[in-house]
C-alpha cells in the first residue's frame, strides 16, 4: 500500500481535501474581531454542528455505515460532561474527556451488537438508541434533571454570558485538536481500511481485514467525536435537556454532510457553516425551518450530492455522475 | 501547492472577506448604564414557543403581548419611553431559549425579557438574566424551583406554581371526606411529578387513600390502558394533572370507558383546552389557572376583548398580557428604567392584572393568581364555548408560605 | 386480575397493536418491494390525520364524513406517495443505492411536516365520531370502547386484505416476483416501474390509514410524527424486515404486553417497544435465525449478516 504523504500528488490531495476546514479555522479564529456576539454565538453553534457532521462522516462517509443515531452521542457527551462537571467537580476539561470515554464505551456495548446488523436495520436501531436514551434522560430527574434540564456549573471563566470569547475560542480550540486528529486518522492505513469497507466488504473480508472489527472501532471513534460536540455545547448553552437525544440532531448531522460533501475531509465543516448561514437568515423570514431544511436536502441529493466541496475544487461540477451512496456488495 | 487546492483557499479566501465585511457592518448597539437615556425605546425580549411541543398557544401568546405594548403605547409609553417588542422563537427547548435570551441580552440591549411556555426553559433564562446580567423576566411557568432562589431573582411568575397548584388540588378532594379512595393521573412530564408531589404532600393526615398513581406518556396516543387499570381499581375520585393536547386525549378515550361518570373526576382543564373539543366533558369538575376574558369581570379582561373571543379566552394572551403589564406597571412604580429599582419596586407590590389588583410575593415574586374552579358546561349557556359555570374563584394567598 | 380487568386491558392492546401495524406494514411493503426504508412514514400518519380533521369540518362528524375520510385520505395519500415515487424514487432504482433513498424519504418527511406548520399553523386540531361510535360496550364486565373494537375491526379487514392481495390476485403475484427478480419480470413484459409506483403508493396509504383511525382518539397535533415512528421501526426490526406476518406478530406482542404493563407501571409500558425487540432480536442471534419470511417478502439486498458468513 502506497504511503499517504510525501509524494507530490498525494500532499495535493491531502492539501485539497483539508484546505477548505482549514480555511475555515483560520476564519473562525478571527471571527471575534471583526464580528458582533450574535455571530461570534452564530459560529459557536457552527462548531458544534461542525463535530457531529464530522462524527457521521467518520460512518458514513468513510466506513459506509449509515448511523441515523449520532444524537445518541452527543447527548451523552452533553449529559456526562454537565454530570461529571456537577457531581464530581470535575474541570470541564477533564469532564469533556470523562464524557468522550463513556460515549465511547456505549458505543463499544451497542456496537458490538449493532456493526453485526444488516445495514438497514443499522439505521433503525441507531436511530432507536437515541429515542431510548431521550426517554432515559427524561425519567431519571434525580440524576439528569428529567424534563427540567440539567443546569452546567460552569466556572466564571468560561462562563458565556461573561466572556463569550473566551468560551469561543476554548471551543474552537477543542474543535480544530479533534478535526486535527480526524484528519490523522483518515489519512492514515486504518482510514484507508475502512474506505476499503466501504467500497466492497465482502473483499475487504477475503483480504483478511476484521470487518466488524474494523466497524466496531469506527463506531466508537466516531461515538467519542460527537461525544465532544454534545459536551462542547454544554459551554455555549448552559444547560443540557432531554432534546440533545431527539433524531433532528442526526437528520442536521446527515443534512450538513450532504452538503459539505460525504466522504471528504472538509465536507462537513463547509456543510455546517453554510446550513448554519442558511438557517440563521431564513430563521429571520419563517419558523417554519422544517419546510427549508426539507428544501435543501432534497436539492443536494437531486443536484449536487457531491456537495460544496466538489464545486471548490476545479474541474468537477455541482452534479456530473450521480454520487452513489451505498457500497457495492 | 496544487492547482486544485489553490483553488479551493482561494474561494474559501474570497468568502472569508465576504462574510467577514457583512458582519463588521452588523456590530452590536452595547449595553450602555443601567438607566436608559429618555426617549429611549425600552425594548422587551418575548419568548414564544412558535414551534416545539407547545407551539399550540404560541400565536395567543404573543397576540396577548402585542396587545399589551399597543395599549401601553397609545397611553403615551412608560417614564416617557416608547416600547418595542422583539419576539423570538425558543422551541420550547432551553438550549434554544438560553440562545435567544442571551443575544437579545448581549447584542440587542435588551433589559426585559417576557415570556415561554416551557418551565425547563423559563429555569435555564432566569439562571442566565440574574446574574450577571440583571434583567427583569416575567414569565408564567409552573416549575416553583424557578423562583425558589429568594427575593434577589430578577424573575417574576405569572401563574401559580405546581405547588399552588397541588395544595388547591388537594384542598378540593379533602373537602370531600366521603371520597376514600382517590386515584392520581399524572402528566408524565416534570409539570405532572411536581403537582403530584405537592398534592400527596397536601393530602396527608386526610384519612383519604390515593390508591393508585398513574404517569401518562407526553404526547402519547392511546390511553386507554391507563384507563382501564384506573377504572378497574373503583376510585371514589379522579385526580388528573394531564394538560392541553394530552387533556384532549384523556377526554376522548375516558369519556367512552366511564372516567367521567363512574368516579368523580377532578382535574385541570383550560379553557384553551376545552373549547377546542367538539364534545368538552360536560359536567366534569375542572379547574384553570390562565386569564381566560370569560371568567374575569375586570377592565384588563374587556382589553383582552379586542382580540378574537377564542383568542381572548385560550387564556394564554392573558398571560402574555399581564407579564408585559407587570414590567410596565414596575417601571412606573420605581420611576425608573433600571431592572434592580424596577425589581424592588415589584417585589411586595399589588399589581393589576386580568385577574385584578393582585399582591407578588416578596420572598419568591410569585404573583397570588387565583385558580378558577367550576362545573364545565357546553357551548350555550350564556356562552359560545364551553365553560365553567357555575364559576368559583380561589384565593391562593392561603397557600403560600411566606 | 380480574376477568373484566383481562378483558379490558386485552382489547386496549389489540387497539394499540392494530395502529402500530399499520404504519409497520406499509413501511414492510414498500421495503419489501422497492427495498426503500420509508422515512416519511411518520410524517405520512400525520399528514393522515391533519386531512380528516379537513374532511371533518367540511363534512361534518357523520357516518358520512367518516365513510369519506377513511376512503379519500388514504386515497389521496396514496395517489402524493404515487407522484413521489415518480418524481424522486424512480430515478434511483438502476443504481440501487438505498442510502440515496433513505435520504430521499426523510426529505419527504421534513416537506410533509413543514407543509402541514404551514397549512394548519401549530394550534391542535380536534375531531369528533359520529354519535353511534361514542360510548362503550360492556363485555364480560368490561367496558370496551366501541371506537377500540371498530378500529380492531378494521385492522382485521386490512390486514386480510393485505393477506389476499398478495396471495390471492394477479398483482400480489407480480409484486411478490418483482421482490425475487425485478429485471426477469420487465423481460417478461410486466410495467416494472407501474408495479412500484402501486406498492409505494399502497404503502404510503396504509400509513395514511393509520392516521385517519388515530385522529378522533386525541389532539392531532405535529407530535404524532415521532409518537408513530419509532415503535413502528421497533415492529418492523423485531419482526424481521420485509416479513408481513413477523411485523403483525410484532404488533400484538408490544401492543398487548404494552397493555398489560400498563397496569404495573406506566415508565414500564413505555419501554415495551425496546424490552420485546431486545427480547426478539436476542433469542433470533441465539437460534441463529435471521428472520423467518412468511409471506415471501424478504430483504432483497444487503451483505449477509456477520454471523452467517464469518465467524
Amino acid at each position: 500500500m502506497a504511503r499517504m504523504v510525501g509524494t507530490g500528488p498525494a500532499r495535493r490531495a491531502m492539501l485539497a481535501d483539508g484546505g477548505p476546514a482549514l480555511a475555515l479555522l483560520a476564519l473562525a479564529a478571527l471571527l471575534p474581531t471583526v464580528a458582533s456576539s450574535e455571530y461570534v454565538l452564530l459560529a459557536a453553534s457552527m462548531i458544534v454542528t461542525a463535530l457531529t457532521a464530522v462524527s457521521f462522516n467518520l460512518l458514513f462517509g468513510y466506513t459506509g455505515m449509515f448511523s441515523f443515531g449520532q444524537a445518541a452521542f452527543y447527548g451523552l457527551g452533553a449529559y456526562a460532561t454537565a454530570l461529571l462537571m456537577g457531581e464530581a467537580s470535575l474541570s470541564f476539561y477533564l469532564a469533556l474527556g470523562g464524557a468522550v470515554l463513556v460515549a465511547v464505551v456505549v458505543a463499544g456495548a451497542s456496537g458490538a451488537v449493532l456493526v453485526r446488523m444488516e445495514p438497514v436495520a443499522f439505521v433503525m436501531l441507531t436511530f432507536a438508541l437515541s429515542a431510548l436514551l431521550e426517554f432515559g434522560a427524561e425519567h431519571t430527574p434525580r440524576l439528569a434533571g428529567g424534563d427540567s434540564g440539567l443546569i452546567a456549573s460552569l466556572p466564571e471563566g468560561l462562563n458565556v454570558v461573561l466572556d463569550v470569547n473566551g468560551v469561543y475560542y476554548a471551543m474552537l480550540g477543542v474543535a480544530s485538536a479533534v478535526l486535527a486528529g480526524v484528519f490523522v486518522f483518515v489519512r492514515s492505513r486504518a482510514g484507508l481500511i475502512l474506505r476499503g469497507i466501504r467500497e466492497d466488504a465482502l473483499r475487504a473480508r477475503t483480504l483478511g481485514v476484521e470487518v466488524e472489527r474494523r466497524k466496531l472501532g469506527v463506531f466508537a471513534l466516531a461515538a467519542g467525536v460527537a461525544a465532544v460536540g454534545g459536551g462542547l455545547s454544554v459551554l455555549s448553552s448552559q444547560i443540557v435537556y432531554p432534546d440533545v437525544f431527539d433524531w433532528k440532531i442526526s437528520a442536521n448531522a446527515l443534512i450538513v454532510t450532504l452538503l459539505g460533501g460525504v466522504g471528504t475531509f472538509s465536507g462537513p465543516v463547509v456543510g455546517a457553516v453554510a446550513l448554519g448561514l442558511i438557517d440563521f437568515y431564513v430563521g429571520r423570514l419563517t419558523t417554519d425551518t422544517l419546510l427549508v431544511e426539507g428544501l435543501v436536502l432534497l436539492a443536494v441529493i437531486l443536484l449536487a450530492p457531491r456537495g460544496i466541496v466538489a464545486w471548490l475544487r476545479p474541474g468537477r461540477g455541482w452534479g456530473g455522475v450521480p454520487r452513489r451512496f451505498t457500497s457495492v456488495k | 501547492m496544487g492547482r486544485s487546492a489553490g483553488a479551493s483557499v482561494t474561494a474559501i479566501a474570497l468568502a472569508a472577506i465576504v462574510l467577514a465585511s457583512t458582519l463588521a457592518g452588523c456590530g452590536s448597539s452595547g449595553s450602555g448604564s443601567a438607566q436608559l437615556a429618555p426617549g429611549a425605546t425600552v425594548k422587551i425580549g418575548y419568548l414564544a414557543s412558535l414551534t416545539g411541543f407547545c407551539s399550540t398557544f404560541s400565536q395567543e401568546y404573543v397576540k396577548g403581548a402585542e396587545l399589551a405594548v399597543r395599549r401601553a403605547n397609545e397611553q403615551g409609553g412608560v417614564l416617557g419611553h416608547k416600547l418595542q417588542l422583539i419576539v423570538r422563537d425558543d422551541k420550547a427547548t432551553p438550549t434554544v431559549g438560553v440562545a435567544q435570551a442571551r443575544d437579545l441580552v448581549l447584542s440587542g440591549g435588551v433589559k426585559y425579557l417576557a415570556g415561554t411556555c416551557s418551565s425547563a426553559v423559563g429555569k435555564s433564562v432566569e439562571q442566565l438574566v440574574a446574574n450577571p446580567s440583571h434583567v427583569i423576566y416575567a414569565l408564567g411557568v409552573s416549575d416553583p424551583t424557578v423562583f425558589s432562589a429568594g427575593p434577589e431573582i430578577y424573575a417574576f411568575n405569572t401563574i401559580p406554581t405546581a405547588q399552588i397548584e397541588g395544595r388547591n388540588a388537594a384542598a378540593y378532594i379533602r373537602a370531600h371526606p366521603q371520597w376514600k379512595r382517590i386515584a392520581v393521573m399524572s402528566e408524565d412530564y416534570s409539570y405532572g411529578y411536581q403537582v403530584t408531589a405537592a398534592f400527596r404532600q397536601a393530602m396527608r393526615g386526610s384519612g383519604q387513600t390515593i390508591i393508585s398513581q398513574d404517569y401518562l406518556p407526553s404526547g402519547g396516543t392511546d390511553y386507554t390502558p391507563y384507563i382501564d387499570k384506573v377504572l378497574a381499581e373503583r376510585p371514589d375520585a379522579v385526580y388528573s394533572t394531564v394538560i392541553t393536547e394530552d387533556t384532549v386525549t384523556l377526554v376522548k378515550q375516558g369519556l367512552p370507558l366511564g372516567l367521567f361518570s363512574k368516579t368523580n373526576f377532578f382535574g385541570i382543564m383550560d379553557y384553551g383546552t376545552i373549547d377546542a373539543m367538539p364534545q368538552p366533558p360536560v359536567g366534569v369538575q375542572g379547574y384553570t389557572f390562565y386569564p381566560s376574558s370569560s371568567i374575569y369581570h375586570t377592565p384588563f379582561a374587556r382589553e383582552l376583548e379586542a382580540l378574537s373571543p377564542a383568542v381572548a379566552n385560550g387564556g394564554a394572551a392573558g398571560d402574555a398580557f399581564n407579564q408585559i403589564q407587570l414590567i410596565v406597571q414596575g417601571i412606573e412604580k420605581a420611576r425608573s428604567t433600571d431592572p434592580t429599582k424596577v425589581r424592588d419596586a415589584l417585589a411586595g407590590a399589588t399589581v393589576q392584572t386580568v385577574q385584578g389588583n393582585v399582591e407578588i410575593h416578596r420572598c419568591n415574586h410569585e404573583v397570588a393568581m387565583p385558580i378558577a374552579m367550576g362545573t364545565i358546561v357546553g357551548p350555550g349557556h350564556a356562552l359560545a364555548f364551553a365553560h365553567f359555570n357555575p364559576l368559583r374563584l380561589v384565593d391562593t394567598n392561603k397557600y403560600f408560605e411566606c | 386480575m380480574s376477568l373484566a380487568t383481562f378483558i379490558g386491558q386485552l382489547f386496549a392492546g389489540l387497539g394499540l397493536a392494530f395502529v402500530l401495524f399499520f404504519t409497520a406494514a406499509g413501511l414492510n411493503l414498500v421495503w419489501g418491494v422497492l427495498g426503500v426504508m420509508n422515512f416519511a412514514a411518520g410524517s405520512v400518519y400525520m399528514l393522515g390525520a391533519y386531512l380528516t380533521t379537513s374532511v371533518i369540518a367540511r363534512l361534518g362528524a357523520s357516518a358520512l364524513g367518516w365513510t369519506v375520510a377513511l376512503i379519500a385520505v388514504p386515497v389521496a395519500v396514496a395517489a402524493l406517495g404515487a407522484v413521489a415515487e415518480v418524481a424522486l424514487l424512480r430515478r434511483t432504482y438502476r443504481v440501487q443505492d438505498e442510502n440515496r433513498q433513505f435520504m430521499l424519504t426523510l426529505a419527504l418527511s421534513y416537506l410533509i411536516a413543514g407543509a402541514i406548520v404551514l397549512v394548519f399553523g401549530t394550534h391542535f386540531r380536534t375531531v369528533s365520531l359520529p354519535g353511534a361510535l361514542n360510548g362503550g360496550w360492556n363485555l364480560l364486565g368490561a367496558t370496551l370502547s366501541r371506537y377500540t373494537v371498530v378500529t380492531i375491526v378494521l385492522g382485521l379487514l386490512v390486514t386480510v386484505g393485505i393477506w389476499l392481495g398478495l396471495y390471492r390476485t394477479r398483482a400480489g403475484l407480480l409484486t411478490r416476483a418483482a421482490v425475487d427478480d425485478r429485471e426477469m419480470l420487465a423481460v417478461l413484459g410486466v410495467n416494472v416501474d407501474r408495479l412500484y409506483s402501486a406498492v409505494f403508493a399502497v404503502g404510503i396509504g396504509l400509513g395514511a390509514l393509520g392516521g385517519v383511525l388515530i385522529a378522533p382518539q386525541g389532539a392531532v397535533s405535529t407530535n404524532l410524527e415521532t409518537t408513530a415512528l419509532v415503535p413502528a421501526f421497533i415492529v418492523v426490526v423485531t419482526g424481521g424486515l420485509g416479513n408481513m406476518t413477523g411485523a403483525l406478530l410484532a404488533a400484538l406482542a408490544i401492543g398487548i404486553l404494552q397493555s398489560f404493563a400498563a397496569l404495573h407501571d406506566a415508565t414500564l409500558a413505555q419501554l415495551t417497544p425496546y424490552v420485546v425487540m431486545s427480547v426478539v432480536l436476542g433469542a433470533r442471534a441465539l437460534a441463529g435465525r435471521r428472520g423467518w419470511s412468511l409471506t415471501g417478502l424478504r430483504s432483497p439486498r444487503g451483505e449477509p449478516a456477520a454471523g452467517s458468513t464469518a465467524g
